[in-house]
């Protein structure tokens, strides 16, 4: 049972790293960035490109591929979102402008790399054992960087004006820009961050289970559960989120099948939706 | 004269495809250190003229002139700090950030917000919020006295405070800002009770005499505006039709006939 729960907490280090990625442009940004599905998408093809195909260190070939991956999600912002917003878009159009860019790119990558499942390295992994714990060497890589990541993360939003910056942003764009905030710049490192954020989740993931061009969507359904289940609005309550919901389904694996999985995250997500929809830690707010 | 605006025209298309003039040659000069009145009907473009003034309308023709210098095209986010700041009728604080935060984020110090700041300096950051905190602190004790209840509200959620007190603390937070010159007050007194009223009478009233700062407001409460504005322009037909005191323009036949209704 502690060893699913470990798996449980890995894979939930694994949806909180996503589900902050996501979390920076919708907080800030309203944007439902369904396309952070793709961009997971192209992280994990760059990843394998820079390693497999160009046979770099992988830590390197993590790096240029966490670098990549925020270009190409500015570019989402820079190319489809800020355009329509400046055409007053509403937050649906863009959902669905979103939806679109994500087709396409995961037809693409499809059309260069296949649709067969990939594999990052191809030999027998070393494992950890920890008493009765055993861990593997991409299971450690998972929890030990994305754990520091999430700390740094956390500590710079808690210790620097940045977070104030973001929160006041999502708050209200109008009255940010009014205050002599440069709007459309924030946005741009928001979503560099978050596409940061959304390629490390993808490389750590990918290096231990592989990849295909079609596994983006269900790994951001179940960030965006984490989300909403730690409470929207907010960074560190992704963290918690996602953790609760990898350690339940690890737990559900472990009591009935894995392919119940998928419907425990969606148990959890309405049972949330109906009892306390603004999540563990989120709060009720006064309606003015 | 603080702000100059030399003959402003805009035009909207509507739902018909139907193009129409909202300003047509709007000429105004905002006198420094007063206050001034901008009045007149529903829908003839006083907020338009705020939008444009503040940069959130950029496709006018026309010359915004603030200090000596045409900000026209400008972004907002660059006439704000030039030192225009602006009260938005709808607006208020942003709900979740405590009372606290919503001042500090107005100042014009950016000390912090990088993260290299953070790994370099990170006791620059300390003694900058900590003069945030203590100018917002001061501003409290100077506008609502020594003893006011904001002082103990600092950590509470701005979003659980009322319309009105929002309102009390949205003006408060235009003098964090340091390099504010001069303020657009978008009908402060809406939607306020009395007591507030008679609150942001005083606040204005330091704002101009204490801080030296002009003001350039929006205000359909003729009352409020005869005590507390030295000059007024009516805004009419997307052209201002009255310039001169308070008095002389709300008490003009035409203004009492045509926005008056007396």
């Amino acid at each position: 049972m502690l060893q699913f729960l470990i798996n449980g907490l890995i894979t939930g280090v694994l949806y909180s790293l996503l589900a902050i990625g996501f979390a920076l442009v919708y907080n800030t940004t309203k944007v439902f960035h369904i396309a952070a599905s793709a961009v997971y998408v192209v992280a994990a093809y760059m990843f394998y490109t820079f390693a497999s195909v160009l046979g770099m260190p992988l830590p390197l070939a993590c790096l240029l591929s966490v670098i990549v991956t925020m270009f190409v999600n500015w570019g989402t912002e820079v190319v489809i979102y800020r355009p329509l917003k400046r055409r007053k878009a509403s937050l649906n159009v863009m959902m669905i402008a979103s939806i679109g860019l994500m087709t396409i790119l995961v037809n693409v990558i499809a059309m260069f790399y296949g649709n067969e499942t990939k594999v990052i390295d191809n030999v027998i992994q070393k494992t950890y054992t920890f008493g009765e714990l055993i861990f593997t060497t991409p299971q450690m890589y998972q929890l030990v960087i994305g754990s520091v990541v999430m700390i740094l993360f956390m500590l710079v939003l808690a210790f620097s004006r940045y977070g104030l910056r973001l929160r006041a942003l999502s708050a209200d764009e109008t009255l940010f820009e009014t205050l002599g905030y440069n709007t459309n710049g924030t946005r741009s490192g928001v979503f560099v961050l978050s596409g940061a954020f959304i390629a490390l989740a993808s490389c750590l993931t990918v290096y231990d289970v592989g990849l295909d061009p079609h596994m983006g969507m269900n790994v951001l359904i179940n960030a965006m559960v984490a989300m909403i289940i730690g409470g929207v609005g907010r960074f560190g309550t992704c963290i918690l989120g996602g953790v609760l919901l990898g350690v339940l389904q690890a737990v559900v694996v472990y009591l009935f099948a894995s392919n119940w999985q998928n419907a425990i995250t969606f148990v959890g997500l309405i049972l949330f939706l109906f009892f306390r929809p603004q999540g563990i830690a989120g709060y009720k707010q006064r309606t003015v | 004269m603080i702000l100059n605006l030399k003959h402003i025209e805009l035009s909207f298309t509507n739902s018909s495809r139907e193009v129409f003039n909202l300003l047509n040659g709007v000429d105004l000069a905002v006198p420094k250190g007063k206050i001034t009145a901008l009045v007149g009907g529903n829908g003839t473009g006083k907020t338009t003229l705020f939008n444009v003034i503040s940069g959130f309308q950029r496709d006018y023709k026309g010359k915004v002139v603030f200090e000596g210098k045409d900000i026209a095209g400008k972004s907002a986010h660059k006439i704000a700090r030039l030192g225009i700041g602006r009260l938005f009728q709808g607006r208020q604080l942003m709900g979740n950030l405590t009372i606290l935060e919503n001042m500090m984020v107005a100042s014009e110090s950016r000390a912090g917000e990088s993260p290299f700041t953070l790994l370099f300096h990170p006791q620059k950051i300390t003694r900058k919020e900590e003069e945030k905190k203590n100018k917002a602190i001061q501003i409290f004790k100077d506008l609502f006295g020594e003893d006011c209840k904001y002082l103990e509200m600092l950590d509470c959620k701005a979003s659980d405070l009322s319309y009105g007190e929002q309102r009390l603390i949205a003006i408060a937070r235009l003098l964090m800002n340091a390099e504010t010159k001069l303020l657009l007050l978008d009908e402060p007194t809406a939607g306020v009770n009395p007591v507030y009223i008679e609150t942001i009478r005083n606040m204005i009233r330091k704002m101009v005499k204490e801080r030296g700062l002009s003001v350039l407001l929006i205000e359909h409460n003729m009352h409020f505006v005869r005590e507390i504005a030295d000059c007024c322009a009516y805004l009419d037909d997307g052209v201002i039709e009255k310039f001169g005191t308070t008095s002389q323009v709300l008490d003009d036949k035409e203004v009492r006939n045509s926005y008056l209704g007396l």
